[in-house]
């Protein structure tokens, strides 16, 4: 018996024929992904703190949060509070948001950004009093790594602890998620100046930290000569 | 940026993104319900600091409450003149006409002319509907908690929101699906494992004739016979045969069945098989474009993404700038978004195409497509001038709704 709003994670892949016919009567499913709510009605109906836009603007943008959270901070137990701190204090202030429908996801990334950066400041607060071990990736993410890339992902995200958080937030959104400048100003409220800037700044620290770590050093090819010796990594789509 | 370091860091994204995908409907179903759960249990307290109140304001506030938030999951059925549907209704369309069903939380299915629905059932979280016969459009509108179910034949669409166009011919056996909003994946007779439709596309099921095919929209406007290799290439159009029909290329007795004669029959893994015994290396790097991608989309057919990619990249490499490379650009930003749901990467190549080939038979659906993969990405402000470029060029695409959304135009 389907849980009622479940979307059932069917099996992936593209289709696959068979050339035997198969029983008319086994039954199939179709199941659907995506809604049909336009960005402006599901504005109007947060407003209106309709349930039915709740849900729609939770599964648009849930992926989004959490990768943008994810970005910032690296794999962390705390990312599914954050996500839901994230919607919730957008859910609240969604009366007050005074823009399109089409600003709309730019305005909760903001507040994503803004979760986030405050956990890490909290965190660098009261460094002195965690003695949670780092969290680990879940086994089934773990199995689909090669343990050299899951050291590399902890490494990176030991070395942007050690940037300070404006310059990290930004780093972040421009070197690993590929945000443009313009997209990074919109994002924090800040002057393209100041991004260059903290990029800049941000880059050369990030660098120099990898540059001392043998894991980070390997994985990044931070040498010059190692990267003009190697001929480009094939591309295959993935 | 260090120019170095920008495509390393890409990878650290691209290691991230793969982590995330694992277990994601999961993880996205239940901080869902965590925070509706939450939302529902401050609305309840907000509720109970009205109870403390006077018995005269007291009952006039209930009252309102009651009347401004009505039961949200009491679901109605009705026809155009107002009346109520009631569970057991079968309704009939007349010859000439359609026949609109509406509900109360703003669903409705049109039926067309002749076609035949039931009303199976209208509870408060789930409604069942029988398509007895013809063709409906169904537009429904994502609510809460309800689950949606249509019956067609041996089919079962289940619903939480999006558009299409079903039908059922039961005397000629036929099913058939075409996406207007959304996606779905489709599971049933003669088709194994799971295919997925999305918007622009269809799939068709005749189960007397034992064919399913399924069709990009696109695919249609393919350039004539002047372009053979194109027109023929159609990559995203196959068709299968039962198994009892005599193909045309059936191998002597004896003989050992070539990869691509297994791939025209329809026995994509067999003929996967059969590429990678005589060598997948050798084959990249000595068969023609068009065979190179016949064969990646053998692999893709077989549900071995990496293979296709592989395949797609080897052409590209050793075709560059001819019109199978481009749809191979093409590919790859399918297998990026709706294998890996990387929407960078996917946005890539979809530019790739369209640089490639401005005016090609995919220009539309991969504008649309690296349309959705901007806005996937937050890239909300190019999102919408893609949207508008979009809108200029094709105002009747398949992605012309979602592009009015994006540049903030009426529907």
């Amino acid at each position: 018996m389907p849980v009622p709003g479940l979307v059932y994670q069917a099996p992936r892949g593209w289709f696959a024929m068979s050339t035997a016919p198969k029983s008319p009567e086994r039954t199939a499913r179709v199941l659907p992904l995506g809604t049909v709510m336009s960005d402006e009605a599901m504005l109007d109906g947060l407003r209106q703190q309709r349930p039915g836009a709740q849900a729609v603007f939770f599964r648009r943008y849930h992926h989004y949060v959490e990768r943008l959270i994810t970005r910032v901070l690296g794999y962390d137990r705390d990312v599914p509070d954050l996500v839901q701190d994230t919607f919730l204090a957008a859910l609240k202030g969604v009366e007050a948001f005074r823009g399109d429908h089409g600003a709309l996801g730019t305005w909760l990334g903001q507040i994503a950004i803004r979760t986030a950066r405050g956990c890490i400041r909290k965190r660098k607060a009261l460094r002195w009093l965690d003695f949670r071990p780092s969290p680990k990736l879940e086994s089934a993410a773990a199995a689909i790594f090669k343990p050299e890339d899951q050291q590399a992902l902890s490494h990176a995200y030991t070395a942007l602890d050690k940037l300070p958080t404006n310059e990290r937030v930004v780093f972040v959104l421009r070197a690993i998620e590929g945000m443009d400048v313009g997209e990074v100003c919109s994002m924090l409220n800040i002057s393209a100046a100041t991004v260059k800037r903290r990029t800049k700044s941000a880059n050369e620290r990030f660098t120099r930290l990898a540059g001392r770590d043998p894991v980070l050093r390997d994985w990044l090819d931070v040498h010059a000569e190692d990267s003009e010796r190697r001929s480009p990594p094939e591309d295959n789509g993935q | 940026m260090n120019d170095r370091l920008s495509p390393q860091l890409q990878r650290l994204a691209t290691a991230q993104d793969r982590t995330l995908v694992v277990d994601q409907d999961a993880r996205a179903h239940a901080a869902e319900e965590r925070l509706l759960s939450t939302l529902a249990r401050r609305s309840e307290r907000t509720t109970w600091r009205w109870v403390a109140v006077p018995s005269f304001a007291l009952a006039g506030m209930a009252l309102l409450f009651w009347l401004r938030n009505p039961d949200p999951t009491r679901l109605e059925a009705f026809v155009a003149d107002g009346s109520r549907v009631a569970i057991g209704t079968t309704l009939q369309a007349p010859a000439n006409t359609s026949l609109p069903l509406n509900f109360s939380e703003g669903s409705f299915v049109q039926l067309q002319a002749q076609a035949s629905v039931q009303l199976l059932e209208l509870q408060t979280r789930s409604v069942d509907m029988r398509l007895n016969s013809g063709a409906s459009r169904m537009r429904i509108t994502p609510a809460q908690g309800i689950a949606w179910r249509f019956h067609a034949g041996p089919f079962v669409v289940n619903v939480t929101g999006t558009a299409f166009d079903l039908h059922w011919r039961p005397e000629q056996q036929q099913f058939e699906i075409a996406l207007s909003e959304g996606s779905v994946v489709v599971d049933g007779p003669l088709i194994e494992g799971s295919r997925r439709v999305s918007r622009g596309e269809s799939l068709r099921v005749d189960l007397l004739a034992g064919i399913s095919t399924f069709q990009d929209h696109a695919v249609r406007t393919a350039p004539k016979p002047e372009a053979p290799e194109i027109q023929r290439r159609e990559p995203l159009l196959h068709s299968v045969r039962k198994s009892t029909a005599v193909p045309h290329e059936a191998p002597a007795e004896g003989a050992v069945p070539t990869w691509n004669s297994l791939a025209e029959a329809g026995q994509f893994r067999a003929a996967l098989s059969a590429a990678e015994a005589q060598g997948m290396k050798s084959l990249c790097n000595t068969l023609g474009a068009p065979a190179l991608l016949q064969l990646a989309d053998t692999a893709r057919a077989a549900e071995q993404e990496s293979t296709a990619a592989s395949v797609y990249t080897c052409l590209r490499r050793r075709f560059a700038r001819s019109e199978q490379a481009a749809l191979a650009a093409y590919m790859l930003g399918r297998i990026a978004s709706e294998i890996h749901h990387n929407p960078p990467r996917a946005a890539k190549w979809f530019q790739t195409y369209l640089k490639e080939q401005p005016a090609g038979p995919l220009a539309e659906t991969a504008l649309g497509r690296f349309m959705e993969a901007q806005q996937q990405q937050g890239q909300f402000q190019s999102a919408r001038q893609s949207a508008q470029r979009y809108l200029q060029r094709h105002p009747n695409g398949p992605h012309a709704a979602m592009a009015r959304s994006l540049s903030g135009q009426a529907p």
